[in-house]
């Protein structure tokens, strides 16, 4: 019994910590880059200060970004749009509704610096597919936790 | 201060100076100083031969002048007019033993003077060293004045060139800030002065430009030709389950299994009003439609036996109306609205499309509301023909016209997938009618009297994505009474035609009935099937690529459907039955993809679909249950990148089987040669193109 409890225990201390540990999803979720209004950057950069102000201390300072849902955008708006999403892969969710552009959701994703307590830039990324609320993913270069609208938490 | 000229490498001189015991190496780019300094040198070397000291360098075209010095030899050592640089390689010469050799090859082509004429070279050198040295460094200063100069020239055009930039850009904001496609423009003459009176709203040329930034152009279309196992044409021949969806598609698997030219061509533009923050973002997309079968000729058109064409969308869409929620989106008019498919069946078992309005995209919690409104209706009355005089007298509704209320929570993480909610419900005005209805005896021209038709429905859906656009999709939905999912009005005035006419039949057969007599004296019956209706579906699709040479689609589907009456018909041996007005159709399939080269995939499908009671009114299946198995396999030209990868051009065999209790249904193709009452089998061979983009 000592021996399978070692084993067990060996097995929990080596399995738990990295199920527990937080995954970066490593997929490149933007498909392509978006400048939204002045507008909408000044509302949703408010959104991400009171979503961090309210949730920062339970996610910690790492990462340091949060990749914001930050406008609407139009499928026609994008030029070439159909090898940006044949070539991406996180564009799932569009092609389980396929046929057709009228259902394609882009999503307008901008980079908020927790340190700067603002968008890292006047541009951003348009995504199909998000990950997960509150999980930690890769837009592009940067390195991010998603948090949606940051309406939510 | 103390300066030493160590070599010269024209352009350069190399110095040494030192305001106290350190010196310091320093090199100058001064052609005037180098060049008065190797002919220093050179004098020095001519005036060494004349007495019989000096000696000629090996390659003197390579090397221009050294001066050997012994505070400087161990950093300038050598110089060549070849390579400007050759000084500091020597320097690093010094650092690597190995270059040792090499180094003192190129040493030194001018050997120090004898010491017979000693002396005096070392005085007149010396003296010509400190002039030229103090010189050089004069120069050198000079030269650091110089390039800061022109710096500071370079930074004054720069700041120039930024500040009429920023001009620009403020004008352009300016135009863009008018928030109207009208932009006014002065009218100027030849002289640029504004003509009095001549000012007149025009198109800005930002918006005309934007027209084509702006535009984008999609298609889907399929379009192929084949023959059946007896040689001759497709034709209409699609195997498919009798009594099929409620929201039709296939029942069966579309690989090899389509019988149509269809295309759908989609126009769009982006930003109408223009790029400006101020102004709503307007999106405008129209998609046409046209279809033909069963005719495969060179060229189809409106002459062709059943070409169809039309447009299936034409809608506005607006965000950034709501200044303090940009995001919220409006639209306006005929679309597809968020429809959702099997697409190995082709089958869009939740499609309310139609015209309306509607606002999504509403940020509500961890997901997002959708909301629409769209109305459907038939020309039941025959309003764009010969109206009947009953139906002229009818001053009660008019066409019977289906209200849909849709909403939707989409898009709500859960941690492990996503979950979407669907609320639907529907309303259609009852009305009294005279139309045309199929009975046993043929058509029969009667009045209907129904009442309104409500119904209510939704459900759920949930989406797992596992990466590189694999994902399991399941969805589970349940409607009562008009509610079945479809936008379309079709489904409930074909329930209310069924009604009509099953009342009917047990009329002509002598079963009890509510046939009555109308005011003008034809068959009038009440019916209000609708009402008892129900739909219930549960689907699931997954789509697998789990390498780049293999790609999986499976799917399977249940659908429940009650269309709120029993069903009467007649068998082919005439005899008259009843049959329920349920039926349940299930239906399983896979399609594996496999790549054996970039391009180059062999596809293949299975699918499997069972029916437990067919209700059409005529034929041997009338009130049975049945199978069908079909089989596809499939050479094909296309892009590796996953199972939706486009373009694919396909070479095809299909095999289709089916139950006896099916035999002459549209599970045999529903045409000739396969709808007869002995086959039980058939094939079909043919190529076909699908592109979508």
């Amino acid at each position: 019994v000592s021996r399978l409890g070692f084993l067990g225990f060996t097995f929990l201390f080596f399995a738990l910590p990295p199920l527990r540990a937080e995954k970066l999803d490593n997929r490149n979720f933007a498909i392509d880059t978006c400048c939204p209004t002045p507008n909408e950057i000044r509302l949703a950069e408010e959104r991400a200060r009171n979503y961090w102000t309210k949730n920062g201390a339970r996610f910690g300072s790492n990462p340091v970004y949060l990749a914001v849902v930050t406008s609407k955008i139009f499928p026609s708006e994008i030029q070439l749009l159909w090898p940006k999403l044949i070539n991406s892969e996180t564009t799932a969710s569009f092609f389980s509704q396929r046929r057709g552009f009228s259902n394609l959701q882009l999503k307008g994703i901008m980079i908020f610096d927790t340190r700067k307590g603002r968008f890292v830039g006047n541009c951003g990324f348009i995504s199909v597919d998000t990950p997960p609320l509150g999980s930690v993913a890769r837009f592009d270069d940067y390195i991010a936790r998603y948090i949606g609208f940051g309406n939510w938490g | 201060v103390g300066v030493k000229i160590c070599s010269t490498n024209y352009p350069w001189v190399f110095i040494q100076h030192t305001t106290g015991s350190r010196w310091k190496s320093q090199s100058l780019w001064n052609p005037d100083i180098s060049r008065g300094f190797a002919k220093k040198v050179e004098e020095e070397q001519e005036r060494g031969r004349n007495h019989g000291e000096g000696r000629r360098p090996k390659n003197s075209t390579n090397l221009k002048t050294t001066l050997w010095n012994e505070e400087c030899s161990k950093d300038f050592a050598i110089s060549s007019r070849q390579a400007p640089f050759t000084s500091v390689k020597a320097r690093v010469s010094f650092i690597n033993p190995l270059n040792q050799e090499k180094t003192r090859e190129m040493d030194s082509p001018v050997g120090p003077p004898r010491l017979s004429g000693l002396k005096f070279t070392l005085v007149a050198s010396l003296a010509l060293l400190t002039t030229d040295a103090l010189f050089a460094q004069n120069a050198g200063q000079s030269d650091v004045d110089a390039l800061k100069t022109q710096m500071n020239q370079m930074q004054r055009q720069y700041e120039q060139r930024i500040e009429a930039m920023e001009a620009k850009m403020k004008s352009l904001e300016s135009n863009a800030n008018s928030g109207s496609i009208l932009n006014t423009r002065v009218l100027t003459d030849a002289d640029g002065k504004e003509m009095p009176g001549k000012s007149q709203p025009m198109l800005d040329e930002s918006f005309l430009k934007s027209l084509t930034r702006n535009f984008t152009f999609n298609v889907y279309m399929r379009a192929g030709v084949a023959f059946n196992g007896s040689g001759g044409a497709q034709g209409n021949t699609t195997f498919v389950m009798p009594d099929n969806y409620v929201g039709g598609g296939r029942s069966t698997s579309r690989l090899g299994n389509e019988n149509d030219f269809y295309t759908e061509l989609s126009w769009n533009q982006a930003h109408i009003l223009g790029d400006s923050p101020d102004v709503a973002d307007v999106s405008f997309r129209a998609t046409m439609q046209a279809f033909s079968s069963p005719v495969k000729a060179s060229a189809v058109n409106t002459g062709t036996p059943g070409f169809g064409i039309g447009f299936v969308e034409g809608y506005v869409e607006m965000k950034n109306v709501l200044k303090s929620a940009p995001e919220i989106t409006f639209w306006g008019g005929q679309r597809f609205y968020d429809r959702w498919n099997i697409d190995p069946e082709d089958y869009f078992w939740l499609n309310t499309s139609g015209f309306g309005v509607g606002v999504y995209n509403i940020p509500a919690g961890p997901g997002t509301l959708w909301i629409a409104w769209l109305g459907n209706n038939n020309d039941n009355l025959n309003e764009n023909g010969g109206i009947s005089l009953f139906n002229q007298a009818n001053d009660h509704v008019g066409n019977l016209y289906k209200q849909t209320f849709d909403v939707r929570y989409k898009d709500i993480d859960i941690g492990f997938g996503k979950l979407s909610f669907v609320l639907i419900g529907n309303y259609v005005k009852g009305d009294t009618y005279e139309s045309s209805f199929s009975t046993l005896v043929g058509n029969v021209t009667g009045v209907v009297k129904t009442q309104d038709m409500y119904g209510i429905g939704g459900g759920v859906i949930w989406d797992y994505n596992f990466g590189n656009k694999s994902e399991l999709r399941l969805s589970g939905l349940y409607g009562y009474g008009a509610t079945d999912f479809q936008g379309n009005i079709g489904n409930q005035i074909g329930a209310v035609n069924n009604a009509w006419s099953n009342q009917f039949n047990r009329f002509l057969v002598g079963k009890p009935n509510t046939v009555g007599v109308a005011s003008n004296g034809d068959p009038e019956v009440a019916v209000n099937p609708v009402n008892r209706n129900s739909e219930a579906l549960a689907t699931a699709m997954f789509i697998w690529n789990p390498s780049s040479v293999f790609s999986l689609g499976v799917w399977a589907n249940w659908e429940y459907n009650d269309n709120g009456t029993n069903a009467v018909g007649i068998d082919n041996n005439a005899n008259i039955k009843v049959a329920s007005g349920s039926r349940n159709i299930v239906s399983a399939g896979v399609r594996p993809v496999f790549w054996v080269a970039d391009n180059i995939a062999i596809q293949g499908a299975a699918s499997f679909s069972y029916i437990d009671n067919v209700r059409s009114q005529t034929g041997a299946a009338f009130g049975r249950s049945g199978e069908e198995g079909i089989f596809t396999i499939a050479p094909t030209i296309k892009p590796k990148g996953g199972y939706f990868t486009r373009p694919e051009i396909r070479l095809f065999a299909t095999f289709a089987a089916w139950s006896n209790s099916l035999k002459g249904t549209q599970a045999s193709g529903g045409n000739v040669p396969y709808n007869n009452a002995n086959a039980n089998y058939g094939w079909l061979f043919g190529s076909q193109m699908e592109i979508w983009f």
